[in-house]
């Protein structure tokens, strides 16, 4: 049956097959034809392919259109080679530069796609699906048939009538509600409006759907939840009264009911309550809990453990949660369990880490045994903010003279005088880190967009190693054969996970292209002199 | 998240927290302000001194039902656990 999802589809098929036609360089082509039409000449078949492959017009006319360029390409060539002066008919132009209009409103659609792709995922954003001509476009291109336009132009009107009826629900409830309906409400239920902190008796009153505070109440009861300690819980009572619902409430009791995850345990876990078609102002993880229960229970894990240790893992969002689990591994590290199949830590702490795997490569650069501490320790996460921590310079120092690594009951553990907290280890600081290490503050041509895209891949968590690339591969010759994780650049020892996966974040946003790419995927967060960096850029060279 | 301010637990500890962990761990605390401020209570009246660094490193440990906490801690003898958490804070994951 087609419906939203159909669109959907249609729509992430059509945003990830325009990712290689609006490149930079792809641009730099059609100004160059747009300005003189004879180029056509130069411009190579792939890329005729690519012009007239992503436009908005049916299949047939995409082939008498490329017939034409290629025809034309063929006629300016053939008469620079007779080195005669060619003029291109006025209906030759035109169709030329109708190829190219038809092209630019293509790449102005991709940007729309996005923004529509974004309100049907997000329909608690309230915002009308209106522009009905990027939909039409869609329908030429995939040339589909009448019932599908139709069925789907219908589930757009629907689509809008809900946003509709949910915009007026909202008007309704933002017209303040009144203080004894909601008083009355919460008596029905044992509870005392004054019993709330004043704060979150306004939120209740101003952003409170009365017939939602009502069904919420009740599913609460009926699932036999704790009740809400007043005024303390205020803010939990708040939060759930106004973004929870009574869908939600009873899915995920339900579900957890089979899972031997219970209301008590769930009273502890407010976003769990929360869905995305709901809430108003806090983070709804109604699905990812869903998500990530059934994920970690079938990789085997015990989710009373999880409950009991770090319940806030089953609150991740679900993509993350699976994106650390992968990167985690990939490291080559086992997500520790017990005897009884119970995650243990570091592993929790892990994967709920904003920057575990940067913490791991800065291990592996700074000293060759980094990689092994960090397999044989339990709690190398704690006390770490991230890859610029403290603790990495002073293993980089230490590394020069001595061995910061001692072996103490048959592990491998850094020795006292690096992790001291309150006594700075060759007098580095926060301040001076970098000038006692000599470290080279790199400067890249792109350095700002790199740095735009790693922060926006970290919101929409991209994480993919299958990267295959002919520059990567160009690389393998400095894998070291000693440790398949880290490249060793004559000496100087990088992280290979780290380059494969800043590499790929730069290709996901058409950044690899750069001179500077593959050298900032390499050097990202890396503490190194200039003469290391120099010794690196030499060996890139001579590979190239 | 002003009302761990009053703990002495400045707003820079809670920025890094933050950047460290998933947004969910300070939406928890957020809404958990109780739970979390009945665990800081009773660590500091057992006699914990790095508390921020125990919130900066470990925050699911404030997320924890103090009942559970307290019944982790009652398995040891309690001077003694708190002195050696008081002079390596990490000392708290064995509890």
């Amino acid at each position: 049956m087609i419906d939203q999802s159909f669109l959907i589809n249609l729509l992430k098929k059509e945003i990830h097959s325009q990712k290689n036609t609006i490149s930079p360089l792809f641009e730099k082509e059609i100004l160059k034809l747009e300005q003189d039409k004879t180029t056509i000449s130069e411009m190579d078949e792939n890329t005729i392919n690519d012009l007239i492959k992503d436009l908005p017009i049916s299949t047939k006319e995409k082939e008498e259109k490329k017939i034409f360029l290629f025809s034309m390409k063929r006629l300016v060539n053939l008469t620079k080679h007779k080195k005669a002066y060619f003029q291109m008919t006025n209906h030759q132009i035109k169709q030329i530069e109708e190829i190219i209009n038809l092209w630019k409103k293509e790449n102005n659609n991709q940007k729309q796609y996005q923004l529509l792709l974004s309100k049907i995922e997000n329909p608690s954003n309230y915002e009308y699906i209106d522009n009905i001509d990027i939909i039409i476009d869609l329908f030429h291109k995939y040339e589909l048939e009448d019932y599908e336009k139709r069925l789907i132009l219908t589930r757009i009107m629907k689509y809008n009538k809900e946003i509709y009826e949910s915009k007026k629900e909202v008007k309704e409830n933002n017209a303040s509600n009144n203080r004894e309906d909601v008083e009355y409400i919460l008596n029905t239920y044992g509870y005392y409006f004054d019993n709330l902190r004043k704060p979150e008796q306004q939120e209740l009153l101003e952003k409170g759907n009365l017939k939602r505070i009502e069904e919420v109440l009740k599913e609460l009861k009926k699932y036999n939840y704790p009740r809400f300690i007043l005024p303390q819980e205020s803010m939990k009572m708040k939060t759930i009264l106004i973004n929870s619902n009574k869908e939600t409430i009873q899915k995920i009791t339900e579900f957890g009911k089979e899972k031997n995850i219970f209301p008590q345990d769930l009273y502890r876990m407010t976003p769990a309550l929360i869905s995305n078609t709901s809430n108003i102002d806090s983070i709804a993880r109604a699905d990812d809990f869903k998500k990530n229960v059934e994920f970690l229970e079938n990789l085997g894990y015990k989710i009373s453990y999880i409950l009991k240790k770090c319940k806030e893992l089953l609150l991740l969002n679900n993509n993350k949660l699976v994106s650390n689990y992968q990167k985690y591994i990939s490291y080559g590290l086992i997500v520790q369990t017990n005897k009884t199949g119970s995650l243990t830590n570091p592993s929790l702490t892990c994967l709920l880490s904003n920057h575990f795997a940067e913490i791991i490569d800065q291990f592996i650069e700074t000293n060759p045994k980094g990689y092994r501490y960090v397999k044989e320790n339990m709690d190398w996460m704690s006390n770490i903010k991230d890859s610029s921590d403290i603790l990495f310079y002073n293993i980089y120092q230490a590394s020069k003279t001595t061995n910061p690594y001692e072996k103490k009951n048959n592990k491998i553990q850094l020795i006292e005088e690096i992790t001291q907290k309150n006594i700075s280890y060759q007098g580095i600081t926060e301040e001076n880190k970098y000038k006692i290490t000599n470290t080279i503050i790199i400067e890249y041509p792109h350095k700002q967009s790199f740095e735009e895209a790693i922060n926006k891949s970290k919101e929409e968590d991209l994480y993919d190693l299958t990267i295959e690339d002919n520059r990567i591969e160009k690389l393998n010759r400095y894998i070291d054969p000693m440790n398949p994780l880290q490249y060793d650049f004559k000496g100087i020892i990088i992280s290979r996970l780290k380059v494969k996966r800043i590499f790929n974040i730069l290709k996901n946003y058409d950044l690899d292209d750069y001179e500077d790419s593959m050298l900032y995927a390499i050097t990202y967060h890396s503490i190194m002199t200039k003469e290391d960096l120099d010794k690196i850029k030499r060996l890139l060279k001579e590979g190239d | 998240m002003e009302y761990l301010e009053k703990y002495g637990i400045p707003n820079n500890i809670i920025e890094e927290i933050r950047m460290k962990y998933d947004e969910i761990v300070i939406e928890n605390m957020r809404i958990e302000q109780w739970n979390v401020e009945k665990v800081i209570q009773y660590f500091q009246e057992i006699g914990i001194i790095p508390i921020n660094e125990i919130i900066l490193n470990h925050p699911n440990i404030f997320l924890k039902d103090i009942n559970q906490v307290m019944k982790a801690f009652k398995k040891y003898k309690i001077k003694e656990i708190v002195d050696k958490i008081n002079i390596d804070s990490n000392t708290i994951i064995k509890v």
